[in-house]
């Protein structure tokens, strides 16, 4: 539905983004995802017309929509702050952008009306309140309502929890995702966290400072990131250097300071014989070794541990000297600990 | 005990200095031989003139507030929202008529148009020129504080760019817009020395007509009865620009991050414009006062300025006009004692964040009162109230830098108090806590943050009562004349010699004008409302 076509942006020398090429397909939720300053909100707004890029084309099922001011392109945008207008009430907040498309007074109260009820408000309740009147979840889910008023070709987010507490966020995020889905939107939601965009995403763009890092849902970024970058920034910090040893019985056995580690080989394209790689450990990797099959047996010494919950975070350092940090379910915990890495919460790269 | 004494003492200034002549005022008018007796007020409404005296006050501060609109509101915007060369200068420019004088602007126009020419027009170019000012930093801050997201987002819900100007910026902006034109028409609306000095003898507000009444009809009842007028309706405006003004307050949500880009296409023309207005009509009158005097010495040998340090030279005054520098810079420092000595206390009255909003409320109003309030007023308070016994202070040459600090007041709360209320007591706290007495709590968080704003506040009250003319004019003693009374004296006589001695005296006080302002510049914190 949407491409993006080669977009490149410059401020005063600094380069903002680099050849950004993506689609977005109708009906689906891409997340643009990345630290701040990588340009993500950029982007975002380029595809809105609020700024125009140097480089590219951006295209709407395959017209080029460049030429169109922001007005007329029918998109739905919500700001990182909501910007609610503060001198008007709620009701004429979402009745905006109705207005603005001409409909009749009769026509604009019933939508306005049915919005608030869709974002969970009630319109003779909140109707007349001022925005100072609200609190911060309530302005999001009017700045909600009132950008899908226009039932807009394609809403954008740009960070719309950001300014929110957490416990708030998780729940929004859970609603967001659920609404979005129920009415079918295509949506192109921006943001730095990277739980929200796994909770949200049917895809994502994974974004570092101006380029594209790597693009795909978030169990493919989360299984096989494609860089130090990706895995860093997904909190996967057990990255350690090796070589490809070979390839049998689904396992690619790759050498590194800890000996030798069995990966499971689901992925494609498997690294050539003797290829320098990374190893990445995801913290969940961590097991009990059962007697059965006994396979990437490490022994290493605990150094620190702290209680999560369901399980414990411990860090743990090898013989080499090699530090990993990894989540612990069982209750045991002996030190030194005898512990396996299960071959399929491992990857490389 | 003493944080009491403290509290007091600014209320006892205004009651003395403010509410005490206030009564005078009161009782000359309502009673001129001690009983009841509404003469004065029968006299002024049966007689046409003093209505058309009013309709003038009114129409020509409406007029010159929508003249000054009209001139700075793209100035504004273009301060508001895009980032330039050259910017802080332009700004800096524009911000000097704020603290010239009346008498200088007269001697800059005159300088400009020649020393015979008078009229409204004139006048109405004063008034321009005065507060292009007000409304670039009144409106212009607000702009640039303004989300610019909001006016984005209606674009993305379908809005032009004139339906999102018309819809979104215009609104949240006409408060802005209603203080500064407010502000503008309290200060036109008591105009006194623009009136005087370029509209020409016939016209007259009612601050000239308190004045002549008062100094060459010796009418004391109907002068008193036209400064209750003046006084009510000042204070109706001053209410109504307060209200204006929280409304103003609430409404900006937050600083938003100011997003400022560099000027494009037609924005060109814009600054081009600009930077014309600011040229022609700040720079160039004051270029003009400052040839004028280079030519007037050139024709009459530069010999004839001896005349400002000879006794001898005027009749005009007991003393050479040279004296009028130091009286005025004497009186200035006066006036900085006792404006911040009441000033503080207020100040620290109103940043009290535990006392009541109502009450806080209460005392700014109450502060705020000698804004609204004129100096011939006052000058014509203090000649009824200090005259005779219980106080006898008329005579008395420190009853003129009183009147000035009382004029100062309001400047000098409003600078010194957002910065007091930026102070969080927590640091005052944490350094209690870390053993310091309340002495050095004060000396170690309130001082360093304080400085700033106090000699802000103090080059605001010397440049107030250095270029004050209205009450000093009234009041003055003959041996103790200020730079604008002679400067008004020697505009007053005939001849190209005392026009040169005018003008050579604007030039001095134009330049211990400009080296005050360059001080408030400089030390500005934060953006305040002056």
């Amino acid at each position: 539905m949407l491409q993006l076509q080669h977009i490149s942006k410059a401020y005063a020398q600094t380069r903002v983004l680099q050849n950004v090429n993506f689609e977005v397909a109708q009906g689906e939720i891409v997340c643009l995802l990345g630290p701040s300053g990588c340009g993500k909100s950029t982007l975002l707004r380029i595809i809105a017309g609020l700024e125009s890029q140097d480089g590219g084309q951006v295209r709407l099922n395959g017209e080029p929509i460049d030429p169109v001011p922001t007005h007329l392109r029918g998109f739905g945008f919500m700001f990182q702050d909501f910007a609610l207008f503060p001198h008007r009430t709620v009701a004429q907040n979402v009745a905006f952008g109705l207005r603005m498309q001409h409909l009749s007074a009769h026509e604009i109260d019933e939508r306005v009306a049915s919005q608030l009820r869709l974002v969970g408000l009630d319109a003779a309740k909140y109707g007349s309140r001022a925005i100072d009147q609200l609190s911060g979840g309530e302005r999001q889910r009017v700045a909600l309502a009132r950008s899908l008023a226009p039932q807009p070709r394609l809403l954008m987010l740009d960070e719309p929890l950001g300014s929110l507490d957490r416990a708030l966020r998780e729940q929004l995020t859970d609603e967001l995702h659920e609404l979005i889905k129920r009415l079918g939107l295509t949506a192109l939601y921006v943001t730095h966290d990277q739980a929200e965009a796994f909770a949200l995403a049917d895809r994502i763009v994974l974004m570092n400072s101006g380029q594209v890092a790597q693009i795909g849902t978030p169990a493919q970024l989360y299984r096989q990131p494609a860089s130090l970058f990706v895995a860093r920034f997904l909190g996967l910090n057990n990255v350690i250097a090796g070589r490809v040893l070979g390839h049998a019985h689904g396992f690619v056995q790759v050498e590194t300071v800890l000996g030798v580690i069995e990966v499971a080989a689901d992925f494609t394209p498997l690294p050539a014989l003797g290829a320098a790689v990374q190893l990445v450990i995801r913290p969940e990797a961590a097991c009990p070794c059962d007697t059965v099959q006994a396979q990437n047996v490490l022994i290493a010494e605990v150094t620190q541990r702290s209680f999560r919950g369901a399980t414990q975070r411990i860090q743990v350092r090898h013989a080499s000297g090699q530090m990993l940090t990894l989540d612990w379910a069982a209750t045991a915990l002996p030190n030194p600990l005898r512990f396996c890495l299960r071959p399929d919460a491992m990857s490389v790269m | 005990m003493t944080e009491r004494v403290f509290r007091i003492l600014p209320l006892v200034f205004l009651g003395l200095f403010y509410f005490y002549p206030l009564f005078f005022i009161f009782r000359i008018s309502f009673a001129p031989k001690g009983t009841l007796d509404l003469a004065p007020f029968a006299e002024l409404a049966a007689d046409e003139y003093y209505w058309r005296v009013l309709w003038f006050s009114a129409w020509q501060a409406a007029l010159s507030t929508l003249l000054t609109l009209l001139t700075a509101l793209p100035a504004a915007f273009l301060f508001a929202r895009y980032q330039f060369r050259g910017k802080t200068l332009l700004r800096a420019i524009a911000n000097v008529p704020f603290v010239l004088p009346v008498l200088v602007v007269a001697s800059a126009f005159s300088a400009l148009f020649g020393p015979q020419v008078q009229g409204l027009g004139l006048m109405l170019l004063a008034h321009v020129f005065y507060n292009y000012t007000l409304v670039l930093r009144i409106v212009g801050n607000f702009w640039a504080n303004l989300d610019p997201q909001l006016t984005q987002a209606a674009s993305v819900l379908g809005a032009s760019r004139i339906q999102a100007q018309r819809e979104i910026t215009l609104p949240l902006l006409l408060p802005a817009i209603g203080s500064a034109a407010l502000l503008i028409f309290i200060f036109c609306f008591g105009a006194f020395g623009t009136v005087l000095l370029l509209a020409g003898p016939r016209y007259a507000t009612l601050e000239v007509e308190i004045y002549t009444q008062a100094t060459s009809f010796l009418n004391l009842p109907v002068a008193g009865a036209l400064s209750l007028l003046q006084i009510v309706a000042s204070l109706l405006l001053t209410l109504l620009y307060n209200r204006l003004q929280t409304r103003t307050a609430a409404l900006n949500l937050r600083a938003a991050a100011r997003v400022q880009r560099p000027l494009h296409g037609q924005m060109w023309l814009l600054w081009l414009l600009a930077i014309g207005v600011i040229a022609a009509l700040i720079v160039l009158p004051l270029l003009a006062l400052l040839i004028r005097a280079v030519i007037a010495a050139h024709t009459l040998g530069w010999g004839a300025y001896a005349a400002l340090f000879s006794q001898a030279s005027s009749a005009l005054f007991g003393v050479a006009p040279i004296m009028a520098v130091q009286n005025s810079l004497v009186y200035g420092l006066m006036t900085v004692v006792v404006a911040l000595g009441v000033g503080l206390p207020a100040a620290y009255w109103l940043s009290d964040k535990s006392a009541s909003a109502i009450r806080t409320a209460l005392l700014d109003a109450v502060f705020m009162l000698p804004l609204g309030t004129s100096a011939v007023t006052l000058g014509f308070g203090y000649i009824v109230a200090f005259s005779g016994p219980p106080l006898e202070w008329r005579a008395s040459a420190w009853l003129v830098p009183f009147a000035h600090a009382l004029l100062a007041l309001p400047f000098v709360v409003r600078t010194l108090t957002p910065t007091l209320r930026s102070i969080d007591p927590r640091l005052r706290e944490a350094a209690r806590v870390m053993g310091a007495t309340p002495a050095q709590a004060w000396r170690e968080i309130d001082w360093p943050i304080l400085a700033r704003g106090i000699a802000v506040a103090a080059t605001f009250a010397f440049a107030i009562s250095v270029g004050e003319f209205g009450a000093t004019l009234l009041l003055g003693q003959p041996d103790y004349p200020t730079m604008p009374v002679v400067i008004y004296r020697f505009l007053g006589q005939p001849g190209l010699r005392n026009y040169a001695l005018a003008l050579a005296m604007s030039c001095v006080l134009m330049l211990v004008m400009v080296a005050a302002f360059v001080i408030i510049e400089r030390l500005r914190i934060t953006d305040s409302e002056f």
